[in-house]
């Protein structure tokens, strides 16, 4: 008998305290369709100042949108327009159900040169979030505009934002008549400002950019000891200084930097079979990790760097993902839905999995949580390919057909990009700026 | 290069005109020659050279300083085209989806092209592989070898020397057909045979 009164005993406890949980989720902030509202006011210049060329508080409520996480009040719905603390009523706020509110000042002592300061403000509480200054320049006025965004969003989120990281990706440009030119652009994550890093007449491959920021690696065809070869480049972003990794007989294909920037993981067929080598940058050196006649490419290091997943169709010439140590040992099988996977790229944490699935004749991204092996699947059109995950492991960056779409990892919020050339393909994310 | 080749030839030309001239013999063995019917020679029109890889364009970061252009390494040109003759005509070899097994009528395509080979020993192909547009990009670049590698197999069976055959696979780059049908991918899936 008394177990049974400590058993129902337990059990409201239990469920009262799970409905405690549920209580403060739910004062946290106003949501409409999981989205929170924000007042981004329009920052405050200093008098006689031109007018900024850019509008930051534009670019913050666009930036805040995209994340499909935020739900910015629009400009004509704002009951005032407070610059300083002080002028704020956090009353007139809370009356509109509006959790937070940005204000801001630009100051300009000389042409082309300002200070940007911002505060963020919890209105239910009517504390100062955070409040900081930038320098700013007309050229990086948008680039600091991305900065407070990604501030707002740490502040509220509690994760980094992506709104400060750049993107590459390979374009093909056709003309009537003559050979496509390909090139290998960096543009802002939204796909703005793209600006050249290679041009050519030969396809350009397996665009990867390296965990310090520092470099791309990347596969094309050169003209080498008097044969068209294909070859793996790495290519300084800075300086736009190239370094030939390999050019061997047959393929040389799908780079993938180790963690700590020293390593590429590439696919040779030297010796007669596509198999993955490790080669060590600085030493030049190669070492061979997978030998097995079926082809094995795609590899992708793990983020602790101590194992490698790679494409492989040693069953039934299928391709499925399979994992294997850095230092060789034991492979193991990692996808067993379908018939076809590929691609695989890891979440930054390590914990899922992102790769081209097919489903009924159709490619599709996929992404499967290593732990409790469930695959879900994000993307909706036909024919998709390349998937990778942004640094903070929220979003999937794909192509689909010729354009470039990024998918929250719940397969949620979907976007195009508008990158204005028509043939894209092949993103890569940088990694965090700092 | 050229040069002595049109003197040579020239030369050649003098010689046996003024040779045929003096020699009623020959006439019987012209008959004879007549008869055979040797095609005229096809020389392969001159391939544009391959142009090497441009430099960087100027990029900027966010903080607003100017970087560099890069320097792309000079590479030397491919080798001085072939001059051959009697190239077999059909030069594509075609594959169905995700496979690389060769037909009987591909096996007769290639026997012509062997045959060739081995009848100018200074000769080389180089065997493209390509595959359609489904699917991993990278993947296919591998899959694309393989068909190359299957028909060099063959080739080198049919008695082809190892050195006369380079691979290179294009993987679903180059599309000869560019919509997203059945009919398209079909012509997609194939290894052409190039005499660079």
């Amino acid at each position: 008998m008394l177990k049974i009164i400590f058993l129902f005993i337990s059990y409201f406890i239990f469920i009262s305290n799970s409905y405690a949980i549920l209580n403060i989720d739910i004062v946290g902030g106003k949501e409409d369709n999981g989205k929170k509202a924000i007042a981004i006011v329009p920052f405050a210049q200093q008098t006689g100042m031109q007018s900024l060329p850019q509008n930051i508080v534009g670019i913050i409520s666009k930036n805040l949108t995209s994340s499909g996480l935020f739900n910015p009040l629009a400009r004509k719905k704002l009951p005032e327009q407070p610059f300083y603390a002080r002028q704020v009523n956090f009353a007139r706020w809370q009356a509109m159900n509006i959790p937070y509110l940005v204000i801001g000042r630009a100051i300009s002592n000389t042409t082309g040169n300002y200070k940007i300061e911002f505060e963020l403000f919890d209105v239910y509480d009517q504390k100062r979030l955070i409040g900081l200054a930038y320098q700013a320049t007309t050229q990086t006025l948008k680039q600091v505009s991305n900065k407070i965004t990604d501030d707002i969003y740490y502040a509220i989120i509690g994760k980094r934002g992506i709104f400060s990281t750049r993107i590459a990706y390979v374009s093909v440009h056709r003309q009537n008549g003559q050979k496509p030119q390909y090139h290998l652009s960096i543009s802002d994550v939204d796909g703005q400002n793209p600006q050249l890093m290679l041009r050519s007449n030969e396809p350009i491959f397996s665009p990867r950019w390296s965990p310090d920021g520092k470099s791309i690696a990347y596969v094309t065809y050169s003209n080498i000891a008097q044969r068209k070869r294909m070859a793996v480049y790495i290519q300084e972003i800075s300086t736009g200084k190239q370094i030939l990794v390999s050019a061997y007989r047959g393929l040389n294909a799908a780079p993938a930097w180790s963690p700590d920037s020293q390593y590429l993981a590439l696919t040779l067929s030297k010796d007669n079979n596509p198999e993955i080598y490790i080669y060590t940058i600085k030493k030049r050196k190669f070492k061979r990790l997978t030998k097995n006649k079926a082809i094995d490419t795609e590899a992708e290091w793990a983020p602790n760097g101590k194992s490698i997943v790679f494409t492989s169709d040693r069953y039934k010439k299928k391709p499925q993902i399979y994992r294997v140590g850095v230092n060789g040992g034991k492979v193991r099988r990692l996808t067993f839905k379908g018939g076809y996977n590929a691609r695989a790229r890891f979440s930054p944490d390590g914990s899922k999995l992102t790769f081209l699935h097919q489903k009924k004749g159709q490619y599709q991204i996929a992404v499967l949580s290593l732990k409790t092996k469930k695959l879900r699947i994000v993307s909706n059109t036909k024919f998709n390919d390349s998937p990778s995950f942004a640094p903070n492991g929220e979003v999937i960056i794909y192509s689909t057909g010729n354009e470039l779409a990024t998918v929250s990892v719940d397969g949620k919020i979907q976007k195009r990009l508008t990158i204005p050339i028509s043939e894209v393909r092949e993103p890569t994310w940088s990694p965090f700026t700092q | 290069m050229k040069i002595w080749h049109t003197v040579l030839l020239i030369f050649l030309t003098v010689v046996i005109s003024t040779a045929c001239a003096k020699k009623p013999l020959v006439k019987k063995s012209n008959k004879a020659q007549q008869a055979s019917r040797i095609p005229p020679p096809l020389f392969k029109p001159q391939r544009p050279s391959m142009q090497p890889n441009f430099p960087v364009a100027t990029v900027h970061t966010g903080n607003g300083t100017s970087l560099a252009a890069g320097n792309f390494p000079n590479f030397t040109n491919e080798g001085s085209n072939q001059r051959l003759s009697g190239i077999p005509s059909q030069r594509i070899i075609y594959f169905d989806f995700n496979k690389s097994t060769l037909t009987e009528k591909d096996r007769k395509i290639l026997q012509s092209h062997a045959s060739f080979l081995k009848k100018n020993p200074n000769s080389f192909v180089r065997l493209e592989g390509h595959t359609d547009e489904r699917g991993s990009r990278e993947y296919n670049l591998a899959l694309g070898e393989r068909r190359a590698k299957t028909t060099q197999e063959l080739l080198l069976k049919l008695g082809v020397i190892e050195n006369q055959i380079s691979i290179l696979s294009y993987g679903e780059e180059q599309a000869i057909a560019l919509e997203h049908t059945a009919k398209a991918w079909r012509k997609n899936r194939r290894v052409e045979l190039v005499y660079p």
